[in-house]
């Protein structure tokens, strides 16, 4: 039995992060591998047990209020990861994995579990995009940017392709080993079948087959749909979209 | 007084384009952006807001309070900012500005009763959920949340549903009057696998206790480090028998649906009567029943035929889990064997460009499993992106079927329906559905 844990779920928990434990529950189970997704609503579930570890995103003020909590499981977390387990943090969180974490030139602590140097930005808004997973050729799509963390990373994980808000080209998040942190949050396994298929792979520790994925036909479908049209919203400025779209404006804080 | 004629001429000139429901408010505020302050409004005003619920709950004021007798004011075309408002006031008024009758009641959209407020000064505020929408636009219900407490001051009295732990927070000050939903019937059933709603504790910060849920975020809670709980409840939906809702123990209304976020709506519309309005709790019970739930531009829920087929549609909201887990618990709990459950997703905001459907990973489709639909027919430009969903929660794909185009998907729906259509889709999406609809029936 695989088992998925699912850290933090009644605290750190936004779009997709329930979904990425499901599917990929479902992905293995479709492989022939009995998976179960095991949650712990304010700690993290019993690391001996897991052989992967969700951390879902959180907003600011959750995050910077639980963050001293997040903290407390450091060396859980540090034990986990060198014994070969497979973590995987989304949103806000991923910041607190990293070397340094700054929010309004104030330095917070962090579990330094990973290269990066995070800033926190005080913006509230989530923004569409497209981004690619390093080492594939598929966008990554239908997932938002959090925006509320910015890295530069030397282990990219997620590249930024296009977004809602004018920004320059830059890595979001990082794959270090078998830990990944990533500033998009949303459904990420769920939008991209490759990054499924590498975790799902890494969580059996064999390679998995990859036909007899149910969903897989509406997801080729969707992704190229959504592709499409975000690639071809996003490339035009505020007044051609408002344009093509009848009057839809970017959303406006 | 020349700003609201010049609005009274705007807004005869604007029926004529079409744009009656924002025009003139928009043309007299960028002349006088207090407006709103120059009228002379109803001695009752009622401002009725949250995330979910205000358009049905204004509606079933609306109707219960003519129905009472009393004359009413209210911003009914469905606009809610202030050049909606301002619209509905400048028709309403005399060239004075003097709006007659007995209480205006007024939908406030919540991020801008800071800015509308200080010039309605309503006595009375309704807040009915704060729940997650449209985050691209609004950002989390905690932000929302400090967003409507700019808004309120002591001299107005919050009529409040405490079931919601953030709504419960905004009755620190001020006179307060808290309903609830307690009916057994109308809990949630135990096993909801997730939360698409924040759970936490609004003073401290940590994962509230729920006794037991009503849908999402919404419950009977309390905080086992801090002791942050809701009050008793002044008015409360106590039971449920049969078709009717037992509204403080010995009144009875019968909600068109009966399904928790039409009880919370009948909740808040018949603490606004009681309470705001001086309508005789039994009087207002019988406002509120079997009111059909419409404003000038939405039906909310409806039947419709198509073909041999029967059609419900239960209108929804995009970006709002809540309001199509509360459709989805309907269906499980109340359609018939062998139906078809449609969905159209085409535009995901009426009003801002958004490509993002991470919102439908939250939605609780696997409530479906209780009663399966027997064919799903999907429609609309992310329609593949729901069937996504639909198959990860464990509905067969073999009776999915899809079409990206509006057209394609009526013709689809026609063809392929077995037994009765439960149609879900947002009010952004709506108009696509009704006016195709309407095209069938001539």
């Amino acid at each position: 039995m695989i088992t998925i844990g699912q850290g933090f779920a009644g605290l750190f928990n936004s779009y997709g992060d329930w979904g990425n434990a499901q599917l990929l529950a479902r992905r293995l189970a479709d492989a022939g591998l009995a998976a179960e997704v095991t949650a712990s609503a304010s700690d993290l579930p019993d690391l001996g047990t897991c052989d992967i570890v969700f951390i879902g995103a959180a907003t600011l003020p959750t995050f910077r209020r639980q963050l001293d909590r997040l903290l407390t499981c450091g060396d859980e977390l540090r034990q986990y990861s060198s014994a070969g387990g497979v973590l995987f943090v989304t949103g806000l969180p991923a910041a607190a994995l990293g070397r340094s974490l700054t929010y309004h030139q104030q330095s917070l602590g962090c579990l330094q579990l990973t290269d990066q140097e995070f800033q926190i930005h005080d913006k509230r808004r989530f923004t569409d995009g497209v981004w690619q997973l390093f080492g594939s050729d598929t966008d990554v799509v239908g997932v938002l940017n959090s925006h509320l963390t910015w890295t530069d990373s030397a282990t990219p994980f997620l590249k930024t392709s296009l977004t809602a808000q004018p920004g320059h080209p830059r890595t979001d998040g990082c794959q270090q080993g078998k830990l990944f942190s990533s500033q998009v949050i949303g459904p990420l396994l769920a939008r991209n079948p490759d990054l499924l298929d590498k975790v799902a792979n890494m969580v059996a520790g064999q390679e998995l087959a990859s036909d007899d994925q149910p969903w897989m036909d509406f997801e080729k479908a969707a992704h190229a749909q959504a592709d499409r049209y975000l690639t071809e919203m996003l490339s035009l400025t505020e007044k051609q979209r408002a344009n093509a779209t009848g009057g839809l404006k970017s959303p406006t804080p | 007084m020349l700003t609201i004629t010049i609005g009274k001429v705007a807004r005869a000139v604007g029926r004529r384009l079409g744009r009656g429901s924002v025009l003139p408010g928009r043309i007299a505020l960028a002349l006088d952006r207090h407006l709103l302050a120059k009228f002379t409004l109803p001695a009752v005003v009622i401002a009725i807001t949250g995330s979910g619920g205000k358009t049905t709950t204004s509606s079933l004021l609306r109707d219960a309070a003519s129905n009472a007798g009393l004359k009413v004011v209210s911003n009914a075309e469905g606009s809610n900012m202030a050049p909606g408002i301002a619209t509905a006031l400048i028709q309403a008024s005399d060239r004075h500005g003097r709006v007659p009758g007995d209480v205006a009641i007024l939908e406030c959209e919540e991020r801008h009763c800071q800015y509308l407020f200080p010039d309605l000064r309503p006595g009375f505020v309704v807040i009915t959920n704060l729940s997650r929408d449209q985050v691209a636009r609004n950002g989390y219900p905690q932000f929302v949340a400090g967003e409507i407490a700019k808004a309120l001051t002591p001299a107005m009295t919050l009529l409040l549903n405490v079931d919601d732990p953030l709504v419960n927070a905004l009755g620190r000050d001020g006179r307060v009057i808290p309903f609830s939903v307690e009916a057994d019937a109308l809990r949630e059933p135990a096993g909801v696998p997730h939360r698409a709603d924040d759970s936490l504790c609004p003073n401290c910060g940590l994962a509230l206790d729920y006794d037991y849920r009503i849908i999402g975020n919404l419950g009977r809670y309390h905080c086992g480090h801090c002791g942050y709980q809701a009050p008793a409840p002044q008015h409360s939906v106590s039971a449920v028998v049969g078709t009717e809702l037992v509204i403080d123990d010995d009144y009875r209304a019968a909600p068109q649906i009966m399904n928790p976020a039409f009880a919370y709506n009948i909740l808040a519309a018949y603490v606004g009567l009681v309470e705001a309005m001086g309508v005789t709790p039994q009087a207002a019970a019988d406002g509120l029943t079997h009111k059909d739930v419409k404003n000038a531009l939405q039906d909310r829920v409806m039947t419709f035929q198509m073909g041999e087929h029967r059609g419900v549609f239960l209108l929804s909201k995009h970006e709002n889990t809540l309001t199509y887990n509360v459709s989805l618990r309907t269906i499980a709990d109340s359609a018939e064997r062998g139906y078809t459950l449609g969905v159209m997703l085409h535009r995901v905001s009426r009003k801002y460009f958004a490509g993002d459907v991470s919102w439908l990973w939250d939605i609780d489709w696997e409530v479906l499993a209780k009663n399966p639909p027997a064919k799903v027919l999907l429609g609309g430009r992310f329609a593949n992106d729901i069937a996504v969903r639909l198959v990860a929660a464990g509905i067969d794909q073999d009776i999915i079927e899809v079409d990206l185009s509006l057209d394609g998907y009526m013709d689809l729906l026609r063809r392929q329906s077995q037994g009765t259509i439960f149609f879900l889709t947002g009010f952004e999406d709506i108009d696509q559905f009704t006016s195709r609809l309407r095209k069938d029936e001539q």
